[in-house]
């Protein structure tokens, strides 16, 4: 979830590190860390003891992701995104304890554009305005751009001012408006980021512009 | 016959073969496919763990919850409560959750024994089934726009009009057998009496059918004024105690349909009280007789687009928006059927208003010859599939309308390239026919292709300024590239009144431009796109514009030529001040221009054009005097405390397909 501007982290002395999901030993370590929480209520209680004991969640980042947003996933959604693309999985750490992640993927669309995107994002309440998500957006983007993404997209919701406003801070273009998209009726926007051609890409494009026979057809 | 084997062990095995938290899964295993799986015991996700087993159909009815013998009071408030539901429906939520959360609903054979409720009863069935059957064959709704799912339950009538006859003899019967009993029980049956005729007949698309489907539409809206001013004095027909379904005294069952509902959560209800029912109603009564009106007036291609343009604008209810589809293609389809043929019915086998290649015919003054594959044929075919696809594209919701324009400029491509063939071939010549009325050539072929591209082009920029997609930082661009794709069409809107409001709203555009470069010259900030990390102003340019290339002509703007145009202005070679002060001046013009055209006998306006008028009146009006604010400001020693604002509050109130902003300034905090 994007940070709220408006609110005051509740941990301005965090000390914050930034990690690639590796695999099932990183969710183990923040697993313990849940099991810790849970006295506190962590919604995965409710899992039973087969998956919160034994199989320490897929964890942390379906437990952050299942508190702080409004739409369900099923373990298959983050089975899908994580085995398949876990080097764009980020999470960040305070010390031991995870309590942000986004999650992302990379495919080609209809069979054009190269297209990463993000899925998820959220970010605990107490961390929030420190920058996080936003650093969070940028490892992937990096990540994707080092893959030979060709553009970024995502959802957000309309009312959802603090993520509009991180990813919009970061290139983002609102590029369509999805009626009803959200369980809750909410409209969505498509947000879009175009990233620049290769070089190779670019040369190739800069010679057909000078080959180019028109003239310029408008000056107001 | 299915032999039922025991898989037990086989599942067993497999489980046991697994490591934790692996996954099995076929070739097709998509993000569709592991958003659709339902994760068991997630309460999220998994109705069923919310399932209360409660009691089934013939329990509730057994147990007397809904009894037949109801007093004339109680038929009333349960005919309001039934019309709350189907609003409630219209609205967002389900059929099963809201209409057929009644028990009486979901058995009306057995109603029989009291006429009046089983005519109530058997008339809202019906009403829905006219209006799913409308929706499923109608392509111009989706989900978002309106769910028909009933999950394979028999709750709807036979598909069509075919037990409609049965269910307004129902209706008239108990209307007769009420007298003057009842009044507002009357007009209630008299208002879905008039509903059901009023739509079967609209439905009709010819022009009998939809003048009498008006006036039976005029008719139930002269009786839901009776029914909502007899609801508003009763209190006890409002929502239920639980705000979630109609009352359980008049037979309303949350939740009785929810074990057929399959294992997704249901959309949420929220259930709606008797007055904003009463309003949806007569709004979507009125909208459609606005469309059938409408419509009816339609002789040709220009005023088909710009009647459309005006009902799009409302983005009215997805009812609205497929019997307006209906009235115009269902003649196109019906006259295809009657020749057992796929091929274009002959001119006059279809009323004016249809979008054919006869309609793109008559616009250009052309002759389709004898020879259906010649190239002036092909092109008026292809011409006359481009104009039902923009017909199907107005009668989208907003949303998917901008996309759709988008998407439509591949299909302006291959009619230029029809276009071009037709008129660069022998017999064209000799197909066109002087325009007698106006005494000059109606336009060539590709120039009218031009013409709709770029009018495409500008639906699917402008759109986006109502549905809130651009960044005050875009402004100058995209009012730029508005205005050239104006210019593009300067002499070929095809009537006087759109071109005099087109060379109006290029002043607009322009006016806006050298708003916006003063406003970021005086206040900086929030009018310049804040330096990304990642891509370019070229990479932004070609995100907004890039699908501009998708048809040849008019020919794509670029970066070059955007930044050509605003070198001065990047050069810092004009003031703040003097940006402020030209647009102070273009706006004050702009007054005055609109001002004349509204006074003025020289042009006949439509009632729409004369509504846009008004606001961009309005609109320049406090925009000079915003610029002339701004620039006082600029004038002083003190830095600029103002902050601008746009708001597009009276665009949206005023204008169907062009959007401009009011300039407010507030003081920074």
């Amino acid at each position: 979830m994007a940070e709220e501007a408006t609110s005051t982290s509740g941990r301005p002395d965090a000390c914050i590190a930034y990690h690639q999901y590796r695999n099932e030993e990183d969710m183990r370590t923040v697993g313990r860390v849940l099991e810790e929480d849970a006295e506190q209520g962590s919604p995965w209680r409710c899992l039973g003891p087969h998956l919160s004991n034994q199989h320490p969640p897929m964890s942390q980042v379906m437990g952050l992701v299942d508190a702080e947003l409004s739409e369900p996933y099923s373990i298959f959604t983050y089975r899908y995104f994580l085995r398949s693309w876990p080097q764009l999985c980020f999470l960040a750490r305070d010390g031991d304890r995870c309590f942000g992640a986004i999650v992302a993927k990379l495919e080609r669309h209809r069979d054009a554009l190269y297209r990463g995107y993000i899925a998820m994002l959220v970010v605990e309440k107490p961390y929030r305005v420190l920058g996080v998500g936003s650093q969070l957006v940028r490892c992937v983007i990096q990540t994707l751009q080092g893959m030979g993404c060709e553009e970024v997209a995502l959802e957000a919701e309309v009312t959802n001012v603090g993520a509009l406003r991180l990813y919009e801070r970061l290139g983002f273009v609102r590029d369509k408006r999805l009626k009803r998209y959200y369980l809750n009726g909410s409209d969505a926007f498509r947000l879009k980021l175009l990233l620049p051609l290769a070089s190779e890409d670019a040369a190739a494009a800069q010679q057909l512009d000078a080959l180019s026979l028109t003239q310029a057809p408008y000056t107001p | 016959m299915a032999t039922w084997l025991d898989a037990t062990a086989f599942l067993e095995r497999g489980c046991g073969a697994l490591h934790p938290e692996e996954l099995v899964h076929g070739e097709d295993f998509s993000l569709y496919e592991a958003m659709l799986a339902i994760q068991i015991g997630d309460t999220k996700m998994d109705i069923g763990l919310r399932r209360e087993q409660g009691p089934s159909l013939a329990e509730e009815l057994a147990s007397g919850h809904a009894p037949l013998a109801l007093s004339l009071a109680t038929l009333e408030q349960l005919g309001m409560q039934l019309m709350q539901a189907e609003a409630t429906w219209h609205l967002g939520s389900m059929l099963p959750t809201t209409v057929f959360s009644s028990l009486y609903m979901l058995d009306i054979p057995r109603l029989v024994s009291n006429p009046v409720l089983h005519a109530l009863c058997l008339s809202v069935q019906q009403s829905c089934t006219l209006v799913h059957d409308l929706l499923l064959n109608g392509h111009v709704c989706e989900d978002e726009d309106i769910s028909i799912h009933t999950f394979g339950m028999r709750i709807l009538g036979a598909p069509g009009t075919t037990a409609l006859p049965q269910a307004c003899a129902a209706l008239r019967s108990a209307v007769e057998d009420l007298g003057s009993d009842a009044p507002g029980l009357a007009a209630h049956l008299s208002f879905r009496l008039h509903c059901l005729q009023g739509l079967e007949r609209m439905l009709a698309a010819n022009a009998d059918g939809i003048d009498a489907g008006v006036a039976q539409l005029e008719l139930a809206l002269g009786c839901l004024e009776a029914v909502s001013a007899a609801a508003s004095s009763d209190a006890a027909t409002d929502t239920a105690a639980d705000g979630s379904c109609g009352p359980r005294s008049l037979g309303f069952v949350p939740g009785i349909n929810v074990r057929h509902m399959g294992l997704a959560p249901p959309r949420a209800l929220a259930w709606v009280s008797a007055r904003p029912a009463a309003a949806h109603w007569r709004g979507v009564l009125r909208a459609l007789c606005d469309a059938a009106r409408a419509v009816r007036a339609v002789r040709t291609w220009p005023q088909l687009r710009a009647a459309l343009v005006t009902l799009a604008a409302r983005d009215s209810h997805a009812i609205v928006r497929s019997t307006l589809y209906a009235m115009l293609t269902k003649p196109m389809t019906a006259a295809r059927q009657a020749a057992g043929s796929v091929t274009t019915p002959a001119p006059g086998a279809l009323p004016p208003w249809c979008p054919s290649w006869a309609m793109a015919a008559a616009t250009l003054g052309l002759r389709r010859g004898n020879d259906p594959c010649g190239p002036v044929a092909q092109f008026l075919e292809q011409a006359g599939v481009g104009l039902a696809g923009w017909v199907h594209t107005a009668c989208l919701n907003r949303c998917r309308q901008r996309r759709r324009h988008r998407r439509q400029l591949a299909d302006w491509a291959n009619l230029l390239d029809h276009a071009a063939l037709a008129q660069s071939s022998p017999g064209y010549a000799a197909s066109r026919r002087r325009d007698v009325r106006r005494g000059q050539p109606a336009l060539s072929p590709v120039e009218w292709v031009e013409s709709e591209a770029a009018g495409s082009q500008l639906l699917h920029l402008q759109l986006g300024f109502p549905l809130n997609l651009y960044a005050p930082a875009e402004f100058v661009t995209l009012y730029w590239y508005c205005d050239y794709l104006l210019l593009a069409r300067r002499g070929r809107w095809g009537s006087a009144p759109e071109e005099a409001v087109a060379d109006v709203d290029r002043a607009a555009c322009q006016a806006m431009v050298v708003l916006c470069q003063g406003v970021a010259a005086a206040a900086g900030a929030c009018m310049r796109r804040p330096p990304s990390p990642f891509n370019t102003a070229e990479d932004v340019f070609e995100q907004r514009f890039g699908c501009m290339r998708s048809v040849a002509r008019p020919e794509a703007l670029t970066l070059g030529h955007y930044r050509a145009s605003q070198a001065a202005v990047e050069a810092g070679a004009v003031s703040a001040a003097a940006l402020l002060l030209g647009a102070a001046t273009r706006f004050g013009a702009l007054v005055g221009a609109a001002a004349g055209l509204l006074a003025g006998t020289a042009v006949d306006l439509a009632p729409a054009q004369e509504r846009h008028l008004a606001g961009l009146r309005r609109i320049a009006t406090q925009n000079g005097l915003a610029a002339q604010l701004l620039m006082k400001g600029t004038a002083g020693e003190a830095a600029p405390t103002l902050v601008p604002t746009w708001d597009f509050s009276v665009a949206r109130e005023h204008s169907t397909c062009m959007f401009f902003p009011i300039l407010g300034l507030k003081r920074a905090e």
